[in-house]
């Protein structure tokens, strides 16, 4: 346990601010306190919460909130390939692990090396990543609703986390041509596109244009 | 926002967030390595992400700002991520960034 603690130790100081950072942007925007945390509860996604925000604030439809977050998260579905076997064995747990398959939770149970006891340390691993979470949206939700200070452009953390999790990948995978093919769509959309249309319009054009385009992109 | 609204769509959040991380092991019975899957798995992360940007911008009043604060805060958040290559500190240091330049000068 103690050794598990310790492994997950850089989720906490990840998750601990930016859980904050969630809880703050989420109560500014009109989310109450509980519905914040019941969102970390049963979500448990950086990204996608952070979306989940900007699309409730704008009062989007049901269908945009589902299509939005399948899409932010589905490098989720890629992370799944790669883990599948290690889980196989697993028991009831495995639902657990799989539902707390955070970008972090990922990178820790990919690199965790020893075999013993694994099914109960790869449970115990998602749930204190998942307790970081919700322990830093309740600091941060807290926060928002007790001091009050002028919160106006606190939004634009949105942005810049995508901005960051753009450069993360592009580090990784040095995809320029799709990049620049995105900023293309994205420049487009923003000009062409009403707002509350926008983030459909634009992802549905992405995944169109990643077939169209295979043979430029790809190689 | 009414609280209907509200926790259906966070149930929403949560089905839909659920099915990405479990979709692998509903689709594959066993790992497949094939072209298509390798090529999505390569390009597609960087394609939403960088769309996910443009989205988050459209809220923005362009008459008011011009843009300006918005660009200079996405340079200095890239130029520093290159850099300090700390997530938090880029996003944290920049949103001050730019509540400093939106409460202050537009």
């Amino acid at each position: 346990m103690k050794k598990v603690f310790l492994y997950t130790l850089p989720v906490l100081m990840g998750y601990i601010p930016l859980g904050m950072a969630y809880g703050i942007l989420a109560v500014e925007s009109g989310i109450s306190f509980v519905a914040t945390v019941i969102m970390s509860i049963v979500v448990f996604a950086g990204a996608g919460q952070f979306l989940a925000v900007s699309l409730l604030s704008a009062h989007a439809g049901y269908f945009e909130i589902a299509i939005g977050t399948f899409l932010i998260n589905l490098r989720h579905f890629f992370y799944g390939i790669t883990i599948m076997d290690e889980l196989k064995d697993f028991g009831i747990k495995k639902f657990y692990i799989i539902f707390g398959l955070t970008d972090e939770t990922f990178a820790l149970l990919k690199t965790w090396k020893s075999e013993e006891d694994k099914e109960k340390t790869f449970f115990l691993i998602a749930l204190f990543d998942h307790l970081y979470w919700i322990i830093g949206t309740i600091i941060g939700a807290t926060m928002a609703s007790t001091i009050s200070f002028n919160s106006s452009g606190v939004e634009f953390s949105l942005t810049v986390l995508f901005v960051v999790l753009t450069i993360e990948l592009l580090r990784q995978q040095k995809n320029f041509k799709t990049f620049f093919t995105a900023c293309a769509i994205g420049i487009f959309s923003l000009i062409f596109i009403p707002a509350g249309k926008m983030l459909i319009t634009s992802l549905t054009l992405g995944v169109i244009v990643m077939f169209v385009m295979r043979g430029f992109v790809d190689e | 926002m009414s609280s209907s609204y509200l926790y259906f769509s966070i149930f929403l959040c949560a089905v839909f967030t659920f099915l990405t991380r479990i979709l692998a092991f509903l689709v594959f019975s066993r790992v497949e390595p094939n072209p298509t899957m390798d090529y999505l798995k390569r390009h597609l992360p960087v394609m939403i992400m960088t769309i996910l940007i443009f989205y988050a911008l459209s809220g923005t009043n362009w008459n008011q700002t011009k843009g300006i604060p918005e660009i200079l805060t996405i340079i200095l958040a890239t130029l520093l991520h290159l850099k300090m290559k700390n997530a938090l500190i880029s996003i944290f240091s920049t949103t001050v960034f730019y509540m400093i330049l939106m409460q202050t000068i537009f």
